[in-house]
Parts: C-alpha cells; structure tokens; sequence
C-alpha cells in the first residue's frame, strides 16, 4: 500500500504483563484514536473507538491491551483510562508514519483486535482495520453492533441499512470494527482516570530507518462546497428552466375506475410487480 | 372578433388527468418529452377543471398548482442519445455495485455516471454488478456488463466475490476502479479489494472530476479551532464515492453490451475456504425500525380518519408508519412519524401515501423513495405527479380491500409453503 491510511489514528495494545506473547486465547486487544472535538476543537477520544473499548471490556474479564499510535503526551488518552481502560500503550509516531506498519508486530499475538469504524479527523479513511488484516492475513467483520465469544471463534452481529442485521461467525484470531450504532454504552469513571497510566513503548528500530512516504493529500486552504460532477448542459435556456422546475416527476399509472377491491389488487401488484413486499413470511 | 390567442393545432401538448388537452407556449417537442410538464408552475393550467379541495391538502405550502399530467402523449416519445464512444478501448474504468432486487440503487447509478464522465473516448465504463440485473445500463453509460449473479448480498463470502473479481480484473485492467461507499456491502468490499491489492484508495469522496478527488478532513487551525475542510489529491487506483456527489442525467449513453464469456464470468477453479460463517439475514420488525432505515412505508395525511384501520394496515403489510404534517399537527401521530422537510427524510424502497396531497415540503422528504404509491381522493394533487401508481378513491375503503387482501394473500402463501416444505423466510426477505 502506497498510502498510510489511517494517518493519525492510533491503535493501541496492551500487554497484561510484560509478556505480549502471552496473550492466549482471550488476548484481546482494542485499538484506540484520539480526535479533536469538532466543536471545541479540544482533544477527545474517537466515539467509535469506546465503542469498541466497552465492547472489549464486556467480553472478558481478562485484562485488555489498549494501544495508541502517536503522541503520548496526547491530552485525550486518559479519557480512554476513563471509559476503562486499565493502561494504555502507546506507541510513539508522527503524523507522518505508517500507522499499520508501526502496528503489525505489535498486534501480531493478539486474538482479537478491536477498534472503531473510523477515525474522527486525519484521513479517516476507515482502511486501518484492512489493511493490518491484509498485513496479518485475517478475517475482518466491520460495521460490528455486538460481538460474542463462542469457543474459539466469535459471533458478531453486522450492520446493514434497511433494517438488516447479518450474524457471522469467524474463528480467532480475527479483527472487528466497531459500528458507531453498536448496543455497547460506555461510561466515564474518573476514578479510573485517575487510577490507570499511559505507557509509552520504545519505537521499533526498524520504524526509524524507513522513510516516512509524503502524503498524497493536500489539504485546500478554504473551506468551499464539493463541486458536484455532471455532464455540460447543452441544452436551450427554456429546456434547461423546464427542467429545473419539473424535479423528480416522473410519469405513474394512474388508477382511475373500479370498486375499492379492483383498486387494493391493483396496489396489490404493483407491489408483486416490484417484489416490494414477501408474502412467505408470518406477519408479526 | 374573438380575441383570443389562436393557438397552432400542432403544438406539442400532455393530456391531463381530466383529459383535457394541455398545450404550453413556448414547449418544444423535446422540452415536452424530457421534463414531463406535471411541475409547470401552476399559473399556465387555469383552464383545468378540478376538483380540488375534495381531500387532504396537506398544509400551507400546497403550491398552487392546477391538475395536470396523467397520462403523456404518444409523440412525446423518449429522444434517443448518441453514442459516448466508438471508438475501440484502450483502457477501462471499472465500477463495482451490488443489484437490489434486480436494479441498481441511485448510489451505484451514481458511481456508473461517474464514470461514464470520466472516461475519455478510448476507455470503456466496466460495471461488476454483483447480483441479478435486470435492467438496461446503457442510459447510465455502461459500455461493458458484467453479472455475477452468485455473489449477491444473500450470502456474505468477501474472499469468494474477490476471487470472483479478478476474472474481470485480469480481462478488463482498470485504470480506476469506481464504489460507491455505502455499509450495502460495497464499503467493505472495496476496502477489502484496495487492502487485497495493495492498491491506492480515496474512501468518502465528496468531490470527483477528471483531474482530483476530494474528501472532508477535520483539521486543527492555528487557533486551536477545528474545521472541516476539502483535501484533494490526484485519482487513485479504487475510489470509493459518496453519495449524491454526481449528476446521472447524461447526454449520451453507453454501449450497455452484457458480457457472458465464461472466462470472465465463471467460477471455475475457485474453491478457498472461507474464514466467515454466514448465520444468515434478518429484517427487524418495521415498527422497531427509524423511519429513515425503513425499506417499506406506509404513511397518513389528512385524508386518513380512521388511524386504527391505518394502523392495522401497516401491521398487515410489515410496513413503518409515517404522517404528514397536517396529520401530526392534528395530534393523530407522534412527532417523530413525520416525514418532510420539518421532519424526517425517508429513502424506503416503497412509499404507500394515503390521504396525502403532498405538499412540496413533504415531496422533498420522500425524494429518495424508488416506489411511490398513492391513494387520494383528489386526482389533481401534487402527490400523484410524483407517484408510480396512483389510486383515486376514497382511502379508507381501498385500505380496509387492501388489509383484506394482503391478509389473504398472507394466508395463502402460508398454505402453500406448509404444503411445499419450509423454505428460509429470512432470505427470501431479504432478497
């Protein structure tokens, strides 16, 4: 991959203990980013990636690994101490290093590794999970609303619009991405806050001979409206205001005659026309 | 003598609803065919005879508008586009999207006429539909047509539709590879595809032309204050489109040939394990559901005096219920059920709007919606020049036929099934 992805969000892992190959089969591991608060613009953590957090917590009661990659003096790290992270571990990068190649041999033990969807600022492209599954060679469920373990694989449920869930099951190791409208509520205990500590890990040796590769992106200097892509318009100046004026109309059947029944059958196939509505199905 | 404006007997001009002839100066034939005249500003149809205020006017926004267009004149025909290109290819833009129910969606539509704009005349617009396709994508500049009916969103096996992909890959070497970004199945499987191949990707595009691509980055300024701004870069190899970001009204169209070389489309030789387990789709109960994640809706206006029957109704059919304003306004629903500008924007597959004029406000809510039906008392309101099908009649009569006959037919497929063998009625759902 030419491009970092996930430029400035961080993973985290923590060790329980100074072993990470102890990890066994309950080695889970949450994968956490800091963000900016879009408002304030103070430092917060990633929505997502608390999501993920609790969801970690609520699966076993074996000490989590939480990793960050970045800035350890990060202002919004203890604030994932306070959502119940007993240490995070960061490791140590700048905007401009490559995040899953920092991350790889660090979560390499791991058994699970969470982490949110997407960032909240950076690129946000929402490619980290991916890639370090690419990198790992291991399943990757995204869009994840809640996860169980089962033996030795897990179960998740995944979201899709329209009112569809999907069940997946993949045997660990395995990686999950948080959907932001998973049932996980995560709370903020200062007392936690408090409690917890930041470890920073040294920087892998190898991180340092690597040149970190420019950034395609250039950010523009004003904040403007997307300018949407559409074909030149030939057309005459009447056409164009015809078309301006007559917006999504389109022509429809019109049922004009007959009793109340012929009407509701006419409904009735146009809805069997389509395959709009299953009939195999017990109504509720 | 008599001073009215001698109009040109052949003209073109819509029959309207109440059958009259309705010419509009200054029409040109073409005019008349591409924006059908339904929406012309209500000032030109005063001649019309309608029976206007019978029902449901939903609101003071009721634009005021005569009736107009039920049915259009044969003459006023589709005017046929020119090719894009005939010139052999040289390279291709591939464009991958998941059919629903045999269609593309307006977001994978999208991405095709993204590009079929940016693709110069000696490429070729790809289109990898997964899933059955029974349409023609030609109009939205589909030169070459590939289905792969196996790989649709029943059944989730990523390793499989990548596999699946490569045939078209290797026979078609893209030089962009076009996905709309939606949580549909499409988002993860271009990741999937950009990780697989180690690819250079642009994920949430905002903004696309032939020279950049634009996403929303939240950025720090000097100040310490947060913005959103556009960062731009040159296209990369897979770009994953968000929507509503193109316009798919072209001037030309496409090739649309369907391809079925084996070669390309076969699953021969592909055999992986996968690593997933698919336990299978589920629809939650659509009263359980936001009404913007709703595939089916049924929704009241001021038509609607009978709620319980309303009710059961859409308990019946498995539908979400929305209301118009005038209907929650009134008190007959609670305020999250309404749907428009004031309230919520829907995107269902099948909108049923019964006893609702359909006020621009509430047209706007429903915009997104593929299917509308609408039942009305009033052939002259708004709401049936956007609908596909549409009732006149008295809206509590064609509900309580339509609760019967849904309830038969509910009974019915019962019977049938109890006699065939079970079959899985969550698939058959989802499909």
């Amino acid at each position: 991959m030419s491009t970092p992805s996930s430029r400035g969000s961080a993973s985290g892992v923590s060790a329980p203990g100074a072993n990470p190959t102890g990890a066994g089969t309950h080695g889970i591991t949450v994968l956490v980013s800091t963000s900016v608060h879009p408002q304030s613009g103070r430092a917060c953590p990633c929505r997502n990636d608390t999501l993920a957090l609790e969801i970690a917590r609520q699966l076993s009661s074996a000490p989590l690994r939480t990793l960050h990659v970045g800035d350890p003096q990060d202002a919004a790290l203890p604030d994932y101490l306070a959502f119940g992270a007993s240490s995070v571990a960061v490791l140590p990068a700048t905007p401009s290093d490559d995040v899953v190649a920092a991350l790889t041999d660090h979560v390499r033990n791991a058994a699970l590794i969470l982490c949110g969807t997407r960032a909240q600022s950076g690129e946000a492209s929402g490619m980290l999970p991916y890639l370090l599954a690419a990198a790992l060679e291991r399943p990757i469920l995204a869009n994840v609303l809640d996860v169980q373990l089962i033996g030795d694989s897990v179960q998740a449920t995944q979201f899709l619009p329209k009112g569809r869930r999907r069940t997946v099951t993949v045997s660990l190791p395995a990686i999950i991405a948080v959907h932001p409208l998973a049932t996980a509520l995560p709370r903020y205990a200062y007392a936690r806050r408090v409690a917890g500590r930041i470890e920073t890990l040294p920087k892998p040796m190898s991180e340092t001979a690597a040149a970190p590769s420019p950034s395609p992106w250039t950010l523009e200097t004003t904040d403007r409206v997307p300018v949407k892509l559409k074909a030149p318009d030939r057309r005459s100046g009447h056409a164009r205001m015809l078309a301006a004026t007559a917006a999504a109309s389109r022509g429809g059947q019109v049922v004009n005659e007959g009793s109340d029944v012929e009407k509701a059958q006419a409904v009735l196939a146009y809805l069997r026309e389509h395959d709009l509505i299953a009939f195999q199905e017990v109504p509720p | 003598m008599d001073p009215t404006l001698r109009r040109e007997p052949r003209r073109p001009y819509v029959i309207t609803s109440a059958g009259i002839r309705r010419i509009v100066l200054g029409a040109t034939a073409e005019g008349v065919s591409d924006a059908s005249l339904g929406a012309i500003p209500g000032g030109t149809g005063s001649t019309e005879d309608t029976d206007s205020g019978v029902d449901a006017h939903s609101g003071p926004g009721v634009p005021p508008r005569a009736g107009t267009r039920s049915a259009r004149h044969a003459h006023s025909g589709t005017s046929s586009k020119p090719l894009r290109t005939a010139e052999p290819p040289e390279d291709y833009i591939l464009v991958i999207a998941f059919s629903e129910r045999g269609v593309l969606d307006e977001h994978p539509r999208q991405a095709v006429a993204a590009a079929a704009l940016l693709a110069h005349p000696q490429t070729a617009v790809v289109v990898a539909v997964l899933g059955q396709l029974n349409e023609d994508l030609a109009a939205l500049g589909a030169d070459i047509v590939v289905v792969l009916p196996e790989c649709d969103l029943r059944q989730f096996r990523p390793e499989y539709t990548l596999s699946r992909l490569s045939g078209p890959l290797k026979r078609y070497p893209p030089s962009h590879i076009l996905i709309p970004d939606r949580l549909n199945g499409e988002g993860d499987l271009g990741r999937r595809l950009a990780a697989a191949y180690g690819a250079s990707v642009a994920t949430h595009v905002v903004e696309i032309a032939p020279d950049h691509v634009a996403t929303h980055q939240l950025v720090q300024e000097g100040n310490g204050r947060p913005s959103r701004r556009l960062a731009r870069r040159s296209l990369p190899d897979v770009i994953l489109l968000e929507p509503n970001i193109v316009d798919t009204r072209l001037p030309f169209v496409g090739a649309g040939q369907r391809i079925h070389d084996e070669t390309v489309t076969s699953d021969a030789g592909i055999s992986a394990p996968s690593a997933y387990r698919d336990g299978g789709l589920r629809a939650l109960e659509a009263s359980d559901l936001p009404l913007e994640e709703a595939d089916l809706i049924t929704s009241a206006g001021n038509g609607v005096t009978d709620v319980g029957l309303f009710l059961r109704f859409a308990k019946a059919l498995g539908a979400a219920t929305g209301a118009s304003r005038v209907a929650v306004d009134d008190g007959r629903f609670a305020r999250d059920k309404q749907i428009g500008a004031t309230g919520k924007t829907v995107s269902a597959n099948a909108y049923i709007a019964i006893g609702i004029s359909g006020a621009v406000q509430h047209l706007q809510g429903i915009k997104d919606c593929r299917h509308v039906i609408a039942i009305n008392r009033d052939s002259a309101a708004p709401i049936i020049q956007r609908a596909d099908l549409s009732i006149i009649g008295d809206a509590r009569g064609v509900m309580q036929a339509l609760l019967e006959a849904v309830e038969a037919a509910r009974a019915n497929s019962a019977a049938d099934e109890s006699s065939n063998g079970a079959q899985n009625t969550s698939r058959e759902r989802a499909a």
